[in-house]
């Protein structure tokens, strides 16, 4: 457990450091990027592990931050449970894209989930009583009103989720999803059930994105159906795909640096996204497994290869 | 405080690069995720940190919000002219309390996550001492919560739902930061329907109105204030809603079907072009009056191929250079000098926001948000299209009239593209006196007078 | 009175089949989805409305230099970038993804984010039946149906044509055959690109040039293709006019939030109940 102490140590001085420089800009900047890299991280377990790349994780985000949103302002529930609520909403909703991986592989599950978060944009704009339309739902209660505070309360969530997604992608679960991932065929050969993993992943992954919806909610106490903006979807892959998929780890890392990038690049406001853009198609082509993952390979001992194998 | 803290990270970097020459793949993998993290965050806390040591704020910061990414980026890009055409001419006339004033215009993306960080961003990191502008109404509510937590005053030139006045209205002693220099979204209408029902109907006959609007807020909220309005009057109204992103309208040939006299578009988007297209290709039988904003500028002629002159919309009167004041044309020339294109009525409504701000510091004398705010109810403002006044729950009173900056659409009257001595020049037809409807011309493919008179 | 939605419904019809076609052949040649085709059709509208305001050309020679340099520059990017990786479907959709959020935003910042309208080369109208209908309008789609009866004729007619269709049909046989499969992919690529920049050209002259049209040209494209079957070239005609039928015919009859979802519900109603579209072959299975 020793080799855990610079990772605990490196852990609490980022936990500790609100209370150095108080309420700031770039407090609120980390609040957003922990709700975001539980998003990337969710979104990995489904696209980097048993390889489907859905693109309706945002369009799961937006429902469960709905959900918490009605359950607040209609059902007077405590932002809490609501938020525990849009977790809930997450998993059904993930359930139900997973009966669609079933019927639907490679691009045309893209396509449907893709149009699915089309849909939902339509869906929210169109229901304007219950969704607020292009105005949105304000007045949502916070869990916390203080910014430290809810930066606590996203650090947890991300901490808390992270690791729960970080050991699933370790367990003998996690392998069996790689092993769908890599060939669906040699490993039903294999006795492992594609069915039952695939949709596990979706479920587990669209909780958290439920999740993370209901805790982006009541921080923002509003939400609107500007949130199933393709925007959003790109940012996700951005985050993804620079970070290192299929590793949990590589879209959290992910989310720091694009989101960090994004406010540091200011200055040249229009041209940002596009240099991101740019930066995710050299490493998509290039340096598929991310910063992380390359990082990693770089790290790896050199192994020596016998002929004992 | 800086130097430990720095002196500390380091130390527990350099311990962590020694274990990690020791420690198995995993611990390793997660120190360098931890690293990068930490890295980041140092870096950012650089920069933020960076910010606090460059004091001191001498000049006076005033955030402008403006969306210049999205699809109401033209107004946004013009929200920004203006911003930067107020911070010269400001510091031109000596800056204000005897300080430069440094205008910052943060780009919101049209979103309101964006919305709110980037105000957030303005009143923590840049320390405004005020915010102005906002197009879009979901980002004026986010923005709102911003000035009531920080108590940062605000004042909005463009976006118009009346959930805003009403959060004045419900909890002022919160909300008490937030103001409104534009209209309310209730009445834009009138001066087009007053048109028509007061010239048009008993002139030619008009009984049925149709509206083709886009899906969007503003647009329904006009549609649904002048229905009863017109249907009071007698007339038969119908509603089509066409949403944005379409690639035809076909709607138009719907409408004429459906025997409308007067066809009244409310459209801010691009595909305002395209209803002035259609309508003029397909020579639809009916007259086509209402708000059209691509086509109410100066280079719409150009754009149209002249085509626009056979519909009526309301101008901008910067636009269209109507000296509502002697402060606005001088005004226009010079927005367009400087940038080359015409001033869209969000850069008048930014730079008007701007004037109620300054003139607010220069009464009060500071930069204090609670005395800011009581200057602000206690006076009034002359601006670029007309005073400004703001009623106790700060919206400005916009149904006063002249010499107060009046409510309209587009915050002028109502005219028609027309070839005068050769060039093609706006030509107002209404409201009276200014306006002359007996200079209005009918496009020449409409069948009048219309059956219903 | 339907006449002249019918009329209507032809001439957006034949824009929808160029993109639709365009997009497919593309998928074809490459098994590769092209997410950013609409981006790439705004683009070629985008050059030609630069190679004529900025330099000057006669409108067919701006919409050759577009062609060209969208044919061009598309195949160079499928070769050094997608052809690697065409076997990986979530790195390859993710690049084109990102292709898409690049050239959004580089028409944003380079033309402006706001509609830019397009000189009438046809002005006036003619009268058919008693509707006007734009001369404009006419010549686009005659321009796209050749364009399309073009392809196919390059397609069924040529050596270059056959190659690649034996390429689409199984490429080791072509291989073994002495076709170079490389060059064939590459050369679909070349000649959806054609067809996606005049797609672009027509666009531009009936509606407006706009980044925001980017992802409904999209909308469109897609819509069209799995309507037709992911694979089928020729079933694209009739898909893209049931569309443009169901557009106008819904706009005219049943309101504004049909047109707003009906590109969606169709893709997802095809998916649903029969995925391999109208006139579909199997699924290209990566």
């Amino acid at each position: 457990m020793k080799q855990l102490i610079p990772v605990v140590l490196a852990a609490a001085l980022y936990a500790a450091h609100p209370l150095f420089t108080g309420d700031s800009y770039l407090l609120r900047i980390l609040i957003i990027v922990h709700i975001f890299a539980v998003l990337a991280a969710s979104l990995d377990i489904i696209v980097g592990y048993t390889g489907q790349l859905t693109a309706g994780h945002t369009a799961v985000f937006g429902w469960g931050a709905f959900a918490t949103a009605w359950l607040i302002l209609w059902f007077n529930t405590p932002p809490e449970a609501a938020v525990l609520a849009g977790g809930l909403v997450g998993a059904l909703l993930g359930f139900g894209v997973g009966i669609l991986c079933l019927r639907f592989k490679y691009l045309l599950l893209t396509l449907v989930t893709f149009a699915l978060l089309v849909l939902s944009y339509a869906l929210a704009r169109q229901f304007h009583e219950i969704t607020g339309g292009e105005l949105g739902l304000h007045g949502i209660l916070p869990i916390s009103k203080s910014a430290v505070a809810n930066f606590y309360i996203t650090f947890g969530f991300m901490l808390v989720s992270v690791s729960l997604l970080f050991l699933l992608g370790r367990s003998r679960v996690g392998l069996y999803m790689k092993a769908v991932k890599e060939d669906e065929a040699a490993a039903e050969t294999v006795g492992i059930d594609a069915v039952k993993y695939k949709v596990l992943a979706n479920v587990v992954g669209s909780t958290f994105a439920g999740l993370a919806g209901g805790f982006f909610t009541t921080y923002m106490t509003s939400v609107g159906a500007s949130i199933f903006f393709l925007d959003y979807l790109l940012r996700l892959i951005l985050m993804w795909g620079i970070g290192g998929g299929g590793t949990i780890i590589g879209p959290v890392v992910g989310a720091y640096v694009v989101t960090l990038l994004a406010e540091y690049l200011r200055f040249i406001e229009e041209y940002r996204l596009i240099l991101l853009g740019v930066v995710l198609m050299v490493f998509i082509r290039f340096m598929p497994s991310g910063i992380y993952g390359t990082l990693v390979k770089l790290l790896q001992p050199r192994r020596v290869f016998s002929a004992g194998g | 405080m800086g130097r430990r803290f720095w002196l500390k990270s380091l130390y527990a970097f350099s311990g962590c690069v020694k274990l990690v020459k020791n420690v198995s793949a995993l611990s390793k993998t997660l120190v360098i995720a931890v690293a990068v993290v930490v890295l980041a965050v140092g870096a950012g806390l650089f920069v933020v940190l960076g910010g606090f040591l460059t004091q001191p704020a001498e000049p006076i910061k005033i955030g402008v919000l403006a969306p210049l990414t999205g699809p109401p980026a033209r107004a946004g890009k013009a929200m920004a002219n203006a911003a930067e055409l107020a911070e010269a001419d400001i510091n031109a006339a000596g800056g204000l309390l005897g300080r430069k004033v440094d205008i910052i215009v943060y780009d919101y993306e049209d979103k309101p996550d964006t919305g709110k960080l980037v105000a957030e961003r303005a009143v923590l990191q840049d320390k405004v001492v005020a915010l102005a502008g906002i197009f879009r109404s979901e980002v004026a509510m986010v923005a709102a919560e911003i000035a009531a937590d920080h108590k940062v005053p605000l004042v909005v030139g463009t976006a118009q739902t009346p959930a805003l006045t009403k959060l004045v209205i419900d909890n002022y002693q919160r909300y008490k930061y937030v103001f409104r220099s534009t209209t309310n979204a209730t009445s834009l209408g009138n001066v087009l329907t007053d048109f028509i029902m007061h010239y048009l109907a008993p002139k030619y006959g008009v009984k049925k109105v149709a509206f083709l609007q886009e899906d969007v807020l503003w647009a329904r909220g006009l549609v649904a204030a002048e229905t009863p309005r017109l249907e009071a009057k007698g007339f038969i109204v119908k509603t089509w809603v066409v949403p944005l992103g379409v690639t035809d309208i076909p709607e138009l040939k719907a409408i004429e079907s459906w025997g409308a006299d007067v066809i009244f578009p409310v459209f801010s988007s691009d595909n305002g072009y395209l209803v002035t297209k259609l309508y003029a290709d397909q020579k639809i039988n009916a007259f086509l009056i209402g708000v059209n904003n691509p086509i109410a500028s100066p280079e719409a002629w150009a754009k149209t191929e002249g085509r626009t002159q056979y519909e009526t919309t309301a101008f901008a009167a910067p636009v269209i250079k109507l000296a509502v004041t002697t402060e606005l044309v001088p005004w226009t020339e010079k927005y367009i000098a400087k940038y080359g294109t015409e001033a869209l009525n969000q850069a008048a409504d930014t730079y008007e926001a701007l004037q109620v701000i300054f003139q607010a510091i220069k009464i009060a004398g500071s930069t204090d948000p609670d005395k800011l705010v009581k200057t602000m109810e206690e006076n009034e403002f002359q601006t670029l299209r007309g005073k400004v006044k703001f009623t106790k729950y700060h919206q400005h009173m916009s149904w006063l009239g002249p010499p107060y900056k009046i409510e309209s659409p587009l915050g002028g009257p109502v005219g028609q593209w027309q070839v005068v001595d050769g060039k093609p020049q706006v030509v107002v037809v209404w409201p009276q006196p200014s306006g002359n409807p007996d200079n209005w011309k009918p496009a020449p493919w409409v069948k009048v007078p219309r059956t219903g008179g | 009175m339907v006449l002249p939605e019918l009329v209507d419904s032809l001439l957006l019809g034949s824009i929808f089949a160029a993109a639709g076609i365009s997009l497919s052949l593309y998928y074809s040649a490459t098994g590769i989805f092209n997410f950013s085709h609409g981006a790439l059709i705004m683009l070629g509208g985008y050059l030609t409305y630069s190679a004529f305001t900025q330099l000057g050309l006669p409108l067919p020679l701006a919409v050759l230099v577009s062609v060209v340099v969208l044919g061009v520059g598309n195949t160079l990017f499928y070769r050094c970038l997608l052809h690697p990786i065409r076997h990986h479907h979530i790195p390859s959709t993710i690049l084109t993804l990102a292709l898409l959020l690049v050239l959004e935003r580089l028409a944003s910042v380079i033309y402006g984010p706001w509609g830019l309208p397009f000189p009438t080369f046809l002005p006036g109208t003619i009268e058919a039946g008693g509707i006007p209908i734009s001369i404009q309008k006419i010549g686009v789609s005659v321009m796209t149906l050749s364009a399309i009866g073009l392809l196919w004729v390059v397609m069924n007619k040529t050596w270059t044509g056959l190659g690649v269709r034996a390429t689409i049909d199984n490429m080791a046989a072509a291989a073994s055959s002495g076709i170079n499969p490389e060059l064939m992919m590459m050369l679909g690529v070349f000649l959806s690109s054609v067809v996606t920049a005049l797609t672009g050209v027509s666009i531009a002259s009936t509606l407006f040039l706009s980044p925001i049209l980017m992802s409904q040209m999209n909308m469109v494209a897609i819509a069209v293709s799995i309507l037709a079957g992911l694979g089928s070239l020729w079933g694209i005609l009739p898909s893209a006019f049931i569309l443009a039928l169901s557009d106008v015919f819904g706009a005219t009859y049943v309101g504004g939030w049909f047109r707003f979802v009906n590109l969606a519900v169709a893709i997802i109603i095809v998916l649903l109940l029969r995925p391999q579209g109208i006139f579909g072959v199997k699924e290209r299975v990566v």
